[in-house]
């Protein structure tokens, strides 16, 4: 069986999550492999869930929120959310894991195509980087 | 040497800097009570007696495991007394969580080596061929803490274990010694984190603020301020009460070696969380345009500093090690 990459999209509620929404209702298509996952604001994404989602078998993690700085709709989760994921990079790559398997990008509501790009540019980055554990875990 | 009607008392060391036996030794005259109750049958750096004679005993009362698990030799013992003793105590942070030694969990056991025998410091012979008994042990693939491998009774932790850990392990022995053994497992220490009990407490409690990341000699230190809001990483708020604050009351921030706080299982991943929170908080908008990376870039070492104590059981490194495996 081919492997294909999988990806777990943390989306906030107001923002992305309705990139998302959008894209779908506009039949816009963008890659299986993401499997995303609403939260209310990208400031309540712990790094333990990042971390969670790679253990069970995510090779990828795509973080979506709001623009900064304004945009947020809770103020300032954006950037809590832009200050855990860098330090988590950082930390991930100490560990011997390639930080571009963690991305954190801004998609307005009204950004359907910026979320129909990012997440084909993240899958092709995600489909050349390899599995995250060796051959891939044969999960389902 | 042994004494008719005394308990068997065993220490036992995994991969140690000897400080712990040090802060045993430190109780005094505390010992010295235990010690009419128990008789010691090993302990390597007090006693003169071999590790034979360890294994010919049928049965030991207490033992107390210091030390990372690291090499065979380390596993060997330590599944020894698990089988042997009644009484299995795991003493200080590297029994405990793993200790400054299980920051080697992340490296593989060749690197490891290659570095012990090509370095300037040490001296390098070819290992030559010896009888089996006479060889070193090997090193394992990964190490671990004590509580990962067995299931202790009692957990001791601290770096070295301080006078709330040693009062309270003297305490169990000697009730131990009058015949109650200790219900369920039991962690010295207070069921809260550190910063509860701190003296340095700032100003609001519902928001603290750090001003920027700024290493000791950086600034100049308020006294009795709290850490965090002057700008310094302290490990405070995710490591569990245990302690007299010797750091904290000689001006120097926690740095996490009594361990996670209760309800707390990774205490990297939770500090990351928390300092994410309250750095620079109501400046990003102006931050953003010279770069907000560059104030995080001030943790030159997150993994380093996050986990200091307790990488070999933190949750991450199962990442880190279930990659590893799969790789092969």
């Amino acid at each position: 069986m081919m492997w294909e990459p999988r990806i777990v999209a943390f989306f906030c509620k107001w923002c992305a999550g309705s990139a998302a929404d959008l894209a779908g209702v506009s039949r816009m298509q963008y890659p299986a492999n993401i499997i995303p996952v609403i939260v209310p604001c990208t400031g309540r994404i712990s790094p333990r869930a990042i971390i969670e989602a790679f253990i069970n078998g995510a090779d990828g993690v795509l973080v979506g929120g709001c623009h900064t700085p304004n945009d947020c709709h809770y103020m300032a989760g954006n950037f809590k959310a832009f200050k855990r994921v860098y330090l988590l990079k950082k930390m991930l790559k100490q560990f011997g894991i390639e930080p571009e398997r963690l991305r954190i990008e801004w998609i307005s509501a009204t950004e359907s195509q910026k979320l129909v790009r990012v997440t084909k540019e993240f899958v092709s980055q995600i489909r050349e980087l390899g599995p995250l554990m060796g051959e891939g875990d044969g999960e389902a | 040497m042994r004494v008719m009607g005394k308990l068997k008392l065993a220490i036992v060391y995994g991969a140690i800097c000897g400080g712990c036996d040090v802060s045993l030794v430190n109780t005094g005259e505390k010992l010295a009570d235990v010690l009419e109750k128990y008789d010691i049958v090993y302990w390597g750096a007090a006693i003169d007696g071999k590790a034979d004679m360890l294994e010919k005993l049928d049965k030991i009362d207490v033992a107390i495991y210091m030390g990372t698990v690291r090499t065979e030799s380390n596993l060997k013992y330590a599944k020894l007394i698990r089988d042997k003793a009644d009484l299995v105590v795991a003493y200080g942070a590297c029994a405990v969580y793993g200790g400054i030694p299980g920051l080697g969990a992340l490296m593989e056991p060749e690197e490891i080596m290659k570095i012990v025998s090509s370095t300037v410091t040490t001296e390098s012979k070819e290992e030559i061929d010896l009888p089996e008994e006479l060889k070193l042990p090997r090193i394992l693939p990964t190490c671990t803490s004590l509580v990962e491998i067995l299931d202790p009774d009692v957990m001791a932790p601290g770096c070295p274990p301080g006078p709330i850990s040693n009062d309270g392990l003297l305490k169990v022995l000697i009730d131990y010694a009058a015949g109650k053994k200790p219900e369920g497992k039991i962690i010295f220490g207070e069921e809260q984190s550190l910063c509860h009990e701190c003296p340095r407490k700032p100003k609001d409690l519902s928001k603290i603020v750090m001003p920027g990341i700024y290493r000791l000699h950086e600034i100049k230190l308020e006294e009795g301020k709290c850490f965090l809001e002057q700008g310094i990483l302290c490990m405070g708020p995710a490591t569990r009460a245990a302690c007299d604050m010797p750091c904290i009351k000689n001006n120097m921030p926690c740095i996490g070696c009594m361990g996670p706080a209760p309800g707390v299982d990774d205490v990297g991943l939770k500090y990351l969380s928390a300092i994410a929170s309250i750095l620079l908080v109501d400046k990003e908008k102006e931050l953003l345009e010279n770069g907000l990376a560059r104030h995080l870039d001030k943790i030159v070492d997150p993994l380093g500093m996050f986990y200091r104590y307790t990488l070999p059981s933190s949750y991450i490194t199962k990442l880190s090690i279930k990659r590893r495996k799969k790789r092969g």
